[in-house]
């Protein structure tokens, strides 16, 4: 199929200019002139990418950018910015830009040919579908990564390393440019940003340009609402990528059997919708009979448990599903947690020995 | 000046190398770029620029590691460092290993041991920049 151009200028020299070069290659090329019908041709023709004059009349090509990032069915399409000298000068450097990239004006035929092809391939290549540990051997053992738009389980008892590898994820869908929020019951922003410092996995930049939201919850208060008071909290961040929950255990606390339940129901529900959901979990918080209808609601389930070999205690993570793996699933890892580096797995053999 | 100044740039943002590049070239200055720290380190002993403009946040090697290396190997201890980062500024000379004798502002360089850090927080206009870049260059 024909990847199709939509060219945003006020200046029909400039559209006409981009036309004949985009269709030299082979693209489809629609145009507009103003944001308003910027935005409707956007949503009605779903082009592959927008080429977006900076300056316009009316709203201008910043404002016309964020309205295409918040809608559903227009975030996803990169924007190339045109820019004159004096706008590449104002430029900001460093912000959470809603710019794929940008073409200087006047505009150059090679320039645009070769940012165009630059961005097409980049989306091709880049789209991540998995969510990673932000390390192979970790992605590897778990069967390539969790599948994006997966419920995702991670339960175990008390120090046996959710947290870290709730951590660990965290990191790799930061690296892999996902928009993440994470609500936790264990931690603070500052004590969240300074545990994960620990592990060697910095945060920092991520808050601050927004990459990352933290939102610390007390479930407490919350008593037997905690659950539908998170959902509507999640359904809220409608938009982001992924969403962590570190943990699900104090607000299961007061709930009745099925306002749990429906929250997974409802969760797979986001999930459905395109959104990513990781949730932790004490494997001692419920029973077990109701740990295994939570178990078959998710679509990936990793099992952590801290168990004694010979003298020593090992931490071993068991992937027991992976709904839409790459590579088959019912690994156990071994690993030990290491200050300033993080997961670390530990050889089998060296485990029994 | 008698030359044109040589400026490294070092960030793995494309698009943020990008928006540097041009701006320094149209202002005439020589640019050379690197997508990764240990590129940043191999172009700056081969091709001793002027200036290395350093993003902090990079993965494997990030710019703490590049900084204190770059000030560790004589043949790169003497390239003047601008660094940019979105982290706050007093945590810097912990982390690339000195103290620092007086805090200063954002912006402003302060003393960390006998090396003097230059750094500009995140976000930045392009022309801000630009006008750090002279400011540094022609001391």
């Amino acid at each position: 199929m024909r990847q199709k151009i939509l060219a945003i200028d006020p200046d029909w020299a400039t559209t006409d200019l981009v036309k004949n070069s985009l269709r030299e290659e082979g693209y489809e090329v629609i145009t507009a002139a103003d944001g308003s019908e910027a935005l409707k041709k956007a949503r009605h023709e779903r082009p592959d990418v927008i080429l977006l004059a900076a300056t316009l009349p009316g709203m201008d090509g910043e404002s016309v950018a964020r309205h295409l990032k918040v809608h559903p069915d227009t975030a996803h399409i990169p924007i190339i910015f045109l820019i004159t000298e004096d706008e590449l000068e104002n430029m900001v450097i460093g912000a959470d830009s809603v710019a794929t990239d940008y073409v200087l004006k006047p505009i150059d035929d090679a320039e645009l040919k070769g940012t165009m092809k630059a961005v097409l391939g980049e989306e091709e290549e880049e789209k991540k579908t998995v969510i990673s540990c932000g390390s192979g051997e970790l992605d590897n053992k778990m069967g390539g990564g969790v599948p994006l738009g997966s419920l995702t389980l991670i339960e175990g008892s008390s120090g046996a390393g959710k947290s870290v590898l709730s951590q660990q994820m965290i990191w790799g869908s930061l690296q892999d440019r996902f928009r993440l929020s994470v609500f936790t019951t264990e931690n603070t922003i500052q004590s969240l940003v300074r545990q994960m410092r620990s592990l060697n996995l910095e945060i920092i930049d991520f808050l601050l340009l927004g990459r990352i939201r933290i939102y610390p919850v007390e479930v407490a208060q919350l008593g037997t609402q905690a659950p539908t008071t998170l959902l509507q909290a999640m359904r809220r961040e409608r938009g982001r990528d992924i969403i962590f929950l570190d943990s699900l255990t104090a607000a299961m606390a007061h709930s009745p059997i099925e306002a749990v339940l429906g929250f997974f129901e409802q969760a797979k529900r986001l999930c459905a919708d395109g959104m990513t959901i990781v949730v932790i979990l004490h494997s001692h918080a419920v029973n077990s009979e109701l740990l295994v209808r939570i178990r078959s609601l998710c679509d990936a389930h990793l099992q952590l448990r801290s168990e004694e070999v010979g003298k020593k205690l090992v931490k071993t993570l068991e992937v027991t599903k992976v709904r839409g793996a790459d590579k088959t699933t019912g690994n156990i890892i071994s690993f030990e947690v290491e200050p300033g580096w993080g997961m670390r797995i530990i050889p089998v053999n060296k485990v029994k020995g | 000046m008698a030359t044109t100044a040589h400026i490294l740039v070092v960030d793995d943002d494309h698009l943020t190398l990008k928006v540097v590049e041009q701006i320094l070239q149209r202002h005439g200055y020589q640019v050379s770029t690197a997508i990764n720290g240990a590129e940043g380190l191999e172009l700056a002993r081969e091709l001793r620029p002027d200036l290395m403009i350093l993003d902090m946040m990079m993965p494997v090697i990030d710019g703490y590691e590049v900084y204190r290396r770059m000030k560790s190997d004589a043949r790169t201890a003497d390239i003047a460092i601008l660094i940019l980062s979105a982290i706050a500024e007093i945590d810097f000379p912990a982390r690339i290993g000195s103290q620092p004798v007086a805090g200063g502002r954002s912006g402003q360089p302060y003393e960390a041991k006998s090396i003097s850090i230059n750094f500009l927080s995140k976000p930045i206009k392009a022309k801000e920049l630009l006008a750090r870049v002279a400011s540094l260059l022609s001391h």
